[in-house]
């Protein structure tokens, strides 16, 4: 208790609360701008961190690393273009709803939804963090391994349409994670000889061409065909309802956020799982809620088409990962994702290294890390409200031709500052191109990404893991050994059995009905 | 043959074709660097020929209409190729703020019916400018800018 | 006429040459970039930050920057600054791996296009084991694995890391199946969380948490025990045969630099790591201060890159044909 209050008194220190303000107000803005993220702009405040003092540049980093997922889902609803990774499931029922004149709901359900998964996982770090971290060092390469497969087992539950594209989509997407050095054997693998292929293909630049110049071609090709058809072209949606949620969207979100915050909290503090597996985990959960509760009833619209729940799901994870990926960095000194890695180099400059000794030697800025997740999360919460309208309304309310090449040369501009090189804009143009026309053949999106984010683990993972055990297989179903292996396989066959049996359920009972009706 | 005119043939060819070839040069991988990805490689041809056969067996003719080319052919073609050359302009070290300016004018124009020059070019340069600001003057991103705009912002 | 046309020109010519004069006494004139070729956050990133804060100090017409160019394990920001202008003005914030990397990989530079300025920092390498871990000493190490490979995870295959374990192998008889991440933190997870049974980790990384009791160093690879290390023993002393084996961190430039821009620098590193403060923040993170000029520096590199030759050749490490 004596630590949480020193940790309280060091944040309430007025300059370091003005700080945290700017960083919740900085990533805001940073987030809804595609092709700025918040591992550039961190990149940005590492050096910063030497003419600040410490406590300033930490509250700085924790403000702005808690709101740039909310900020991210401000362009994901209105234009459909994501703002960063995790808002990239977010665009698709967002900005349908916004699109059926309910952008203000949208925007709303996206920040409450937010502010509920961050202060979920704040309590988490603050109260929870030593067994939690405990249960993290748990996961070693077996573990990692049967992980990787559950998520790329989740994600064929959310695969529609056809089986074999969703398939091709997923292979895909696991082979192109292959290119670069081999981690057995330190070899290159498919790199043409282009040194910047060597770690493997630039991952930001990757993503930002998926989401963002694909969508950017798609609204090119929409402007075209609204020209041609004669047609004035249609405006972006604008915020014309409330942003507050009602008692009963409240209540009715509830079950969601709370599933969403505990999937996000438990990847979160895994180091190396990554939030887009958190994201795509509790969008696939909730989609069969959805299915199950309220697709198919009047007023309702169908999964992906607006659904109130596509928004909440994947902003309730992703904001859970986000103190939670603190839990291993601050507990043992093992950075839980890229972000919390960079809060390593921050701390490294004022001659700090997190982890234990870090409580010992500094408890005034281990604390206050704690408590400004749980402060900045709460900020959150009225700052963007507040903010929502002036952001989406000052940026996208240029003309449509104006806004088009605007997007494009934010998304090229911020794949070159990942790593300071032309090859990565050249990356981003083509995985654009990809995108555009993978789309066009009916290719889902979904397994691709999951598996460009989860390939190297399981390849490497698996390679470790067999390396270990000599070879045997049997090494993830050994319930004394690997108890935590076991049920994740479980857990991974399950997910692809269940969406079976729903599909076959909900098909029996819809048709049952449709009887009744005649 | 209706099958011909089917994209899901055509691209289920694409990928086995892509597929297959990864394949093959994966098999020229050290031993132990290569079951994994030529295994995932023949999946991905493997599937591929399933998508063909799929086709074959449903072969409901979706020809692309000349008016949907067209629209790929203005719309994202054209975007990209003006990008594609921008970003040569930028490699060749033509500088940043000067392509940008010209790439984002170009696009403007290709997008907007009337002819209000003037507010065109206003609304390139300020595109141009503001994106350069972010990048070059707040985040500090080393962009390929000449050294005669460097030196002058110094 | 004529005459003084061309005495004038003769002046012109003698004012045109002149800075160009004062360019080479005075160094710098404008600021000098520390290419890191890696992304910001790592060790080589956070010393060449401390070393530009400190450096500053020392400096009053220019400034040092650090630029990030990331990408193929350090190879496109070393070839980037190999490329560079031989002014000086562009400085290689120069690792082990620069020495590596054009033997092992297909790289777009030799060793001998850069010219070592000054080294700041030797790393040495370590043997470290969980807290929980059997084995109390090197020596319980040592002889379980003489009897059966013990699981060892470092830093990536044909690193300066996984070189120091087949060097061990081939020196003192220890057998090691290599369990190869990617970053330090991921071998820290494995060494803490006992999915592995040892790692080989450099000193700067592990330092923190060995003093926070989550890991123990057995055995450092220095020349004579340390003075942050009084109680483990060095690898020589724990009967490894091996004498050193330390990564290093220097500044290099591209061959052809001015020896005035070459000498401003060496000093300059010099003057930073002479500065009590500097020390103090660069031991705080476990990282030890290792001053030498070029003529140190290139025999360093010169050592380092005959013991590494030698393993690669030995255990065919390297891809090239």
């Amino acid at each position: 208790m004596t630590e949480i209050a020193l940790g309280f008194a060091t944040l309430l220190d007025p300059a370091v609360l003005g700080f945290l303000m700017i960083g919740i107000l900085a990533g805001l803005i940073v987030g809804s701008i595609p092709g700025l993220n918040d591992n550039i702009a961190f990149a940005i405040f590492i050096p910063l961190s030497f003419s600040l003092s410490s406590t300033y540049a930490l509250a700085l980093m924790v403000g702005l690393y808690c709101s740039c997922a909310v900020g991210g889902s401000i362009p994901a609803i209105m234009v459909k273009v994501p703002g960063t990774a995790s808002s990239v499931l977010t665009a698709i029922d967002g900005h349908a709803m916004a699109r059926s004149g309910k952008a203000g709901q949208a925007l709303g359900i996206a920040i409450t939804s937010s502010v509920f998964g961050g202060v979920s996982s704040a309590l988490v770090l603050l109260l929870f963090a030593p067994p939690m971290a405990a249960f993290a060092l748990r996961f070693g390469y077996v573990e990692n391994f049967s992980l990787g497969l559950l998520g790329m087992a989740s994600v064929l539950g959310l695969l529609g349409g056809s089986m074999i594209k969703g398939l091709i989509s997923a292979v895909l997407g696991l082979l192109v994670a292959t290119v670069g050095f081999s981690q057995q054997t330190g070899l290159p693998r498919f790199t043409l000889g282009i040194d910047s292929l060597y770690e493997g293909v630039p991952f930001v630049p990757l993503l930002v061409g998926l989401f963002g110049v694909t969508a950017v071609l798609d609204l090119a090709e929409e402007l075209i065909r609204d020209r041609r058809k004669g047609a004035t072209p249609r405006q972006m949606p604008r915020i014309t309802d409330s942003l507050m949620l009602d008692w009963r969207m409240t209540k009715r979100l509830l079950p969601t956020w709370l599933q969403c915050s505990a999937i996000g909290n438990v990847i979160g503090i895994i180091p190396g799982a990554g939030m887009l597996m958190a994201i795509y985990m509790g969008y696939e959960r909730i989609s069969h809620r959805y299915k199950r509760l309220f697709a198919g009833k009047p007023g309702e619209p169908e999964w992906g088409e607006g659904a109130p729940e596509g928004i909440a799901a994947p902003e309730a994870a992703n904001n859970a990962v986000v103190a939670s990926s603190m839990v291993p960095l601050l507990s043992l000194g093992i950075p839980g994702n890229s972000v919390s890695a960079l809060f390593i180099g921050a701390l490294m400059i004022q001659g700090m290294v997190p982890g234990p000794l870090l409580f010992i030697d500094h408890p005034d800025i281990a604390w206050m890390i704690i408590v400004a997740f749980l402060v900045a999360n709460v900020l959150m919460w009225p700052v963007s409200y507040a903010l929502v309208r002036t952001i989406s309304g000052l940026v996208f309310r240029m003309p449509k031709a104006v806004l088009v090449p605007t997007i494009s040369l934010l998304c090229l501009t911020g794949a070159y500052s990942d790593e300071n090189s032309m090859f990565s804009i050249g990356v981003a143009l083509a995985a654009g191109v990809v995108g555009y026309v993978t789309r066009r053949l009916g290719i889902p999106h979904a397994p691709l990404i999951l598996a460009l984010v989860l390939g190297r683990t399981i390849e490497d993972n698996l390679g470790n893991a067999l390396a270990i055990s000599g070879g045997d297989w049997t090494i993830f179903v050994d319930p004394v050994g690997h108890p935590i292996s076991l049920a994740l396989i479980l857990g991974a066959a399950a997910f692809m059995l269940a969406p079976l049996a729903a599909e076959t359920r909900n098909r029996y009972r819809r048709r049952a009905t449709l009887k009744m009706e005649a | 043959m209706r099958v011909l005119k089917t994209i899901d043939f055509w691209s289920g060819l694409a990928f086995a074709a892509i597929g297959f070839s990864a394949c093959a040069t994966a098999l020229g991988f050290d031993s132990r660097s290569s079951t994994y990805p030529a295994t995932l490689a023949a999946a991905l041809g493997f599937l591929g020929l399933a998508l063909v056969v799929k086709a074959w067996r449903s072969a409901a003719a979706q020809t692309p209409s000349a008016e949907g080319c067209r629209v790929i052919l203005e719309g994202p073609a054209l975007e990209i190729g003006v990008w594609v050359l921008w970003a040569l302009a930028l490699w060749a070290g033509l500088g940043y703020v000067g392509p940008t300016f010209a790439a984002c004018l170009a696009l403007i124009l290709r997008h907007v019916e009337d002819r209000r020059l003037r507010l065109h070019v206003a609304q390139a340069a300020g595109v141009a400018l503001g994106v350069f600001a972010i990048f070059y003057l707040i985040f500090n991103v080393p962009l390929p800018e000449l050294d005669v705009v460097r030196d002058l912002l110094d | 006429m004529r005459m003084n046309w061309l005495s004038k020109s003769l002046v012109a010519a003698g004012l045109a040459l002149a800075p160009a004069a004062a360019l080479a006494a005075d160094f710098p004139t404008k600021d000098v970039r520390i290419v890191v070729p890696f992304k910001p956050g790592g060790g080589v990133d956070a010393s060449s930050r401390i070393l530009a804060e400190y450096g500053n100090k020392h400096m009053t017409k220019a400034k040092l920057e650090v630029e990030n160019r990331a990408g193929g394990d350090g190879v496109v920001g070393q070839t980037f600054a190999a490329k560079a202008k031989a002014d000086g003005y562009t400085v290689l914030a120069m690792t082990s791996s620069v020495v590596t990397n054009p033997i092992l990989k297909q790289t777009g530079y030799k060793l001998e296009d850069f010219r070592p300025v000054a080294l700041y920092n030797t790393d040495p390498e370590v043997i470290a084991v969980g807290a929980d871990s059997p084995f109390k000493t090197i020596g319980d190490l040592v002889a379980a694995s003489k009897q059966r490979p013990l699981t060892t995870t470092i830093a990536g295959i044909a690193t300066s890391h996984h070189m120091a374990g087949l060097a061990l192998e081939d020196a003192a008889g220890m057998k090691f199946t290599y369990v190869p991440t990617t970053g330090f933190g991921a071998q820290l997870q494995a060494v803490m969380g006992g999915h592995v049974e040892l790692g080989l980790f450099p000193l700067g990384e592990i330092k923190k948490h060995a003093d926070a009791g989550t890991v123990r160093i057995l055995s450092v690879a220095a020349d004579s025990r340390l003075d942050i290390l009084p109680e483990v023993p060095t690898w020589q002393e724990s009967g490894l045969a091996i004498k050193r084996w330390t990564t290093f961190r220097g500044w290099a430039v591209p061959k052809g630099t001015p020896d005035a821009a070459v000498k401003y620098l060496s000093d300059l590193l010099g003057k930073i790591s002479a500065d009590p403060a500097y020390i103090k923040q660069m031991n705080d993170y476990g990282f030890l201060v290792a001053y030498k000029d070029a003529a140190g520096f290139t025999e360093e590199v010169n050592d380092y890159a005959e013991v590494t030759a030698r393993v690669i050749a030995k255990h065919g490490l390297t891809e090239k044909p």
